[in-house]
């Protein structure tokens, strides 16, 4: 009877080693929560005794977490000025290079006449002859090889295209005739595809295409596109662009 | 493009009070209560009583998405007006930043985003210079109807119904609340139980996609102050483009 009762004596100190072990072993993700800053807990609490050097500890601890803590901040805030500093230099580089990018669609893919691209138009590119020159047309975007590279020129009148991209623009004049525009070039719809034409004159647009060169005319100011002249016009409270020549 | 929809907004909002088409037919007697009646004329009176004032007001314009989600756009509005020849009224919000001087003989607008101008030669009072804008150009000056001198005779030849709504507070000034119903908008007015100044008014399109409303809280009125003529007068601004109106008709 005695040895029994030894014996569940010892089972008990047994079973109280084992549970030990699990609550120590339970007591580990507590400490990832500690990386994240929750300190304390109950967790820890050892009675009287140890309370005040478990405080001191855990004082040095949370000052070293603290300052880690710090040393990230730092980091994120010098990555956030950086940052900053690289869209501002990229924001002021793209308004230098296209004065039309302040009133053209955003977010829109293009590439103004002239920008020279060692990669190849997409495999959906459509490909025109015209006059002899092969022409890669993309997105609202002519192509032309030059040597081994590419070189975007301005769209050729006549030539039709299968499709005209997404942020092209409907204008239509006051005699109903309805045209796309998209950065300077005026399509209009030919069964189901689409003929680029001449600049109507006449025809009112919400933004220049890009390159303009501004002259003030005696009458007012004037834009200047390669062939195409714009005026701004007020339609309806609404400044827009005019096409006067083409 | 919610610009152009913002500006149509802005100037549907100006050409409503007085100018909205379709007005009561004359066999139809308008229905106004006597009280609503009363404070709206003591407010229209009021405003046509001062051969000069100023005024500057908080703006909000809504437009509606074609998916039917309206959104609000937020400015501010500020007028000049000598009567019977002079006005200034500028307007600065989200969706269009404007600037309009008229000085008796023409009316120049600036677009202060691309700082371009233009000037139109314009009648020859203010009266006939908002008729004539309209029709003209195509569009009005925000608010205009309140700067004309018949305004309490044109006011009330639109309006089908109207009635008091109640007191309330706008600004901190006790103001009573008047609604009224156009056959194509609806519109409220906030006067002050005070004096008779409007505090705010708020002007329902009823007839438009999602019924959008323009509505200016007006934060200062100043009456009878000396307006100088060089308020009225433009100097365009360095660099900036002069273009020109289209003529909406000949």
């Amino acid at each position: 009877m005695r040895n029994d009762m030894v014996g569940t004596k010892g089972k008990f100190a047994m079973y109280g080693a084992v549970l030990a072990g699990v609550l120590l072993a339970l007591a580990q993700p507590a400490a990832a929560w500690d990386d994240w800053g929750y300190g304390g807990g109950y967790g820890g609490y050892g009675g009287y005794d140890s309370f005040d050097r478990q405080e001191d500890r855990e004082s040095s601890e949370e000052s070293a977490r603290e300052a880690g803590r710090q040393v990230r901040r730092e980091e994120v805030e010098k990555k956030k000025e950086a940052n900053a500093a690289e869209h501002a230099a990229y924001t002021d580089a793209i308004m230098a290079e296209s004065k039309a990018s302040v009133q053209a669609p955003r977010g829109v893919y293009y590439r103004k006449p002239g920008f020279i691209s060692g990669e190849a138009p997409g495999s959906g590119a459509q490909v025109i002859e015209e006059s002899g020159v092969k022409v890669f047309y993309e997105q609202g975007i002519f192509w032309v090889k030059q040597g081994t590279q590419y070189v975007v020129v301005n769209a050729p009148y006549g030539v039709v295209v299968d499709t005209i991209p997404a942020a092209t623009t409907r204008v239509a004049n006051r005699q109903g005739e309805e045209y796309g525009y998209f950065f300077g070039t005026f399509f209009q719809r030919k069964d189901k595809k689409f003929v680029v034409v001449k600049p109507p004159v006449g025809m009112n647009v919400t933004y220049l295409p890009d390159g303009y060169i501004t002259e003030g005319a005696k009458d007012g100011t004037i834009y200047k596109v390669g062939n195409t002249t714009f005026k701004p016009v007020f339609v309806l409270g609404v400044l827009v662009y005019q096409v006067v020549a083409s | 493009m919610p610009l152009k929809k913002s500006a149509w907004l802005v100037a549907a909002a100006c050409i409503s009070l007085t100018a909205a088409s379709g007005s009561a037919r004359a066999e139809d007697k308008p229905s106004i209560e006597p009280r609503a009646e009363r404070i709206l004329k003591a407010a229209v009176e009021n405003l046509v009583a001062h051969k000069s004032f100023m005024f500057r007001g908080a703006v909000t314009t809504e437009s509606a998405l074609r998916v039917g989600q309206r959104i609000e756009y937020n400015g501010t509005v500020q007028a000049a007006v000598r009567r019977p020849d002079r006005v200034w009224v500028k307007n600065d919000g989200e969706t269009a930043r404007g600037s309009n001087w008229y000085d008796g003989k023409s009316l120049t607008h600036l677009d202060l985003d691309n700082n371009a101008y233009a000037s139109w030669q314009a009648p020859s009072n203010n009266d006939e210079l908002f008729e004539k804008m309209k029709e003209k150009l195509g569009f009005v000056l925000p608010l205009s109807p309140l700067m004309r001198s018949d305004l309490d005779k044109e006011i009330f030849k639109k309006i089908q119904t109207g009635f008091y709504v109640g007191e309330t507070v706008v600004n901190g000034n006790t103001c009573s609340h008047l609604a009224f119903s156009q056959e194509n908008i609806d519109w409220q007015l906030w006067v002050d139980t005070v004096v008779p100044v409007i505090r705010r008014v708020a002007i329902t399109y009823k007839k438009q996609p999602g019924a959008p409303q323009y509505a200016v809280t007006f934060t200062s009125w100043d009456f009878n102050v000396m307006l100088p003529d060089s308020v009225f007068t433009f100097e365009p601004p360095p660099g900036a483009m002069r273009a020109e109106f289209e003529i909406v008709k000949q």
